[in-house]
Formats: structure tokens, sequence, C-alpha cells
């Protein structure tokens, strides 16, 4: 529900880097988007197709690779991935698992003309 | 055509001006909860029950975050606690800008605990840092057991886990020890505390525990 902001922010952030080097164009914006953050991929790709008009990315494609959620044992090493049915405790031992991956929320790269 | 590689946190912003609120609250040596739920889960309730019990001993303020009205924040008032009001207007949570603003008109001078009350969402605050010593969150046991495995962020983020609303439990059909499991599952370092803020059942446990974890943060400082 607050990806209007984010997106914003995206954007803001897009420019800033594209200004900085002199380009007037942005092409593409590449995001990482882990599965255990509360954003919506849909609801960020309609916030851009929305926001992007007369900014520097009015022109640009917003490419998200979801991050698979991944936890790690620090007992036994057994791993697990994927958000469905998640349990931070461990499957083989009952040990605590640790988040490895799945919280990413990060402007990847940009292309730019 | 030209790539930049950036990799760069897109709420790092936020996360520096967290960090910018916390060294401000350890200045002031003030112990700040960011306390989070759902829409009518009893945020307020169990603001209003733990300043009932705690005034005597630790000076308190509030600020309560809300997409519109200030009634939240008259109630609180109504306990002889200055509390200060952010509306949002449709902004779904709190962050870190927000308070760093409220901070020039709200005076932390002489305070022991904050509380800040967060929007009502069971998403999108939990995303949120605002600088906060603790982030603890009130779930009412009769949405259904099975929550913290639907809406798993805010649980994990939690340092404690209020489950309110225990008094409605059999009316509901909601089994209290599944949904204690699916807690422990999504965060198993939680504290978790049954309570009833209308019948006063199980409050003390809470007490104890903020307690504990406001005088242990007093020690290492």
């Amino acid at each position: 529900m607050h990806e209007i902001s984010i997106v914003r922010r995206i954007i803001d952030m897009a420019e800033g880097e594209a200004r900085q080097v002199g380009s007037s164009s942005i092409r593409l914006i590449r995001l990482k988007v882990g599965e255990f953050r509360g954003v919506a991929v849909e609801a960020l790709e309609f916030g851009f197709a929305v926001l992007k008009k007369g900014t520097l990315a009015d022109g640009a494609r917003l490419e998200v690779e979801l991050v698979q959620l991944r936890l790690d044992c620090h007992e036994c090493g057994q791993a697990r991935t994927g958000i469905g049915d998640l349990s931070f405790i461990c499957p083989g031992c009952g040990g605590r698992m640790n988040l490895s991956t799945g919280r990413e929320l990060e402007l990847d790269y940009l292309e730019i003309d | 055509m030209h790539r930049i590689v950036t990799e760069t946190g897109i709420l790092d912003a936020n996360e520096k001006l967290a960090v910018e609120n916390r060294d401000c609250f350890r200045e002031k040596g003030v112990f700040v909860v960011n306390l989070m739920s759902a829409p009518g889960a009893g945020k307020t309730s169990l603001l209003e029950q733990t300043i009932l019990r705690l005034r005597g001993d630790y000076r308190i303020g509030v600020i309560e975050g809300d997409l519109m009205t200030t009634c939240d924040a008259d109630r609180i008032r109504a306990l002889g606690v200055p509390a200060m009001q952010i509306t949002t207007g449709t902004v779904c949570h709190l962050d870190a800008q927000m308070i760093s603003r409220a901070l020039r008109s709200f005076s932390l001078d002489g305070l022991d605990l904050l509380v800040i009350e967060n929007v009502g969402n069971l998403v999108c605050p939990a995303e949120f840092n605002l600088g906060e010593d603790l982030k603890v969150m009130v779930f009412s046991t009769v949405e259904g057991a099975e929550k913290p495995k639907k809406y798993p962020l805010m649980f994990h983020e939690a340092a404690a886990v209020l489950l309110n609303k225990i008094d409605l439990i059999p009316y509901a059909g909601v089994s209290l020890e599944e949904l204690c499991n699916n807690v422990r599952e999504v965060n198993p370092e939680a504290g978790i505390f049954p309570v009833s803020c209308r019948s006063g059942e199980g409050i003390t446990d809470w007490m104890e525990w903020l307690i504990r974890s406001i005088e242990a943060a007093r020690r290492s400082r």
C-alpha cells in the first residue's frame, strides 16, 4: 500500500544518478525485491506507469527481479527456500533459522542513453 | 546506451533519518516504543492500560499516527500525558521523516518513555524504522490463528507480540495455542503476551517485560 511512495523514491534516485552523468533519458530501471518484503510488484508497476510521466524515466521500462526467501539453520546447516508456510524453526533440528535472502529492496542498476 | 550499477537500498534515506532520530532519543535518555497493529486491534487501549500502570514511575509521552482525526491523542491527553497527533492523510504508515518533523515541536525533555502509535495497518509500518528501541505489535486474537503465517512481516519484526481480546476467544472459536505456535514460527524470539485490555487480564506480564526492557536500556547507556 506504500508502493507509490517507494516508486517516487525510485524515480528520484534514478533521476539523480542519470543527471550526475549528464543523461536526460533513462531506458531501464532494474530493481531487486525480496519476497519477504511488504511490497507488491504489480502495485510498483502501476505506480511507475503513473509517476514516470514528465520525468527522465518517462520512456523507461521497470524490471523487477524477485528474490526468493532463503533461511539457513545455524545449528545443522539445513536450508529452506520460498515464503510458503514460513517458519524460522528448523524442520530438521528445531534450531533457529536465519534469514539469508528475501528482504532485498534495492535499485540494482539503470540503463541510460 | 550506458549501464549504471547502483545497488542502493530504496529505503536507505529512511534508515539514515531513523539513525538520526535514534541518536536524538539516546541523547535525551528516552526509551522509544513503536507500537503497531492492524486497525482496531487495540493499540490505544493497550496504551491507556500501560499509561495507567506506569505514569507514577515514568514520565511518558505519546506520538499518535492516524490517517485522520485526533481522537486517539485526545484519549491519551485525558490521562494527563502529553500527546501529539500526526495525521498522515493518505499515507498508510509513519516514517522516520514524519517523526523527525514531529520532534521539532514535541519536546522530549524530561521524558523516560515515548510511545509512537503507528497508523493501523498490518503490513506497511513494519517496513519503516523510526529510530525506536523496540517494535511492539498488538494482534486481535479474534482475527484468527493463521494470521501470523499470512502476514508474517510485522510478527517477525516485533520484539513483543500482545495477543489482545482474549476475553472474546470463547465466542470466536480461535485456538490460542495454535496462534502462539504460529507467532513463534515466524518469530522464535518474540515475547508473547495474551492480554485483555478490557478486563486487564495478562497486562501485568506485559508491564513486567516492558519495565525490564526500559531498565536494561538505561543500564547500558
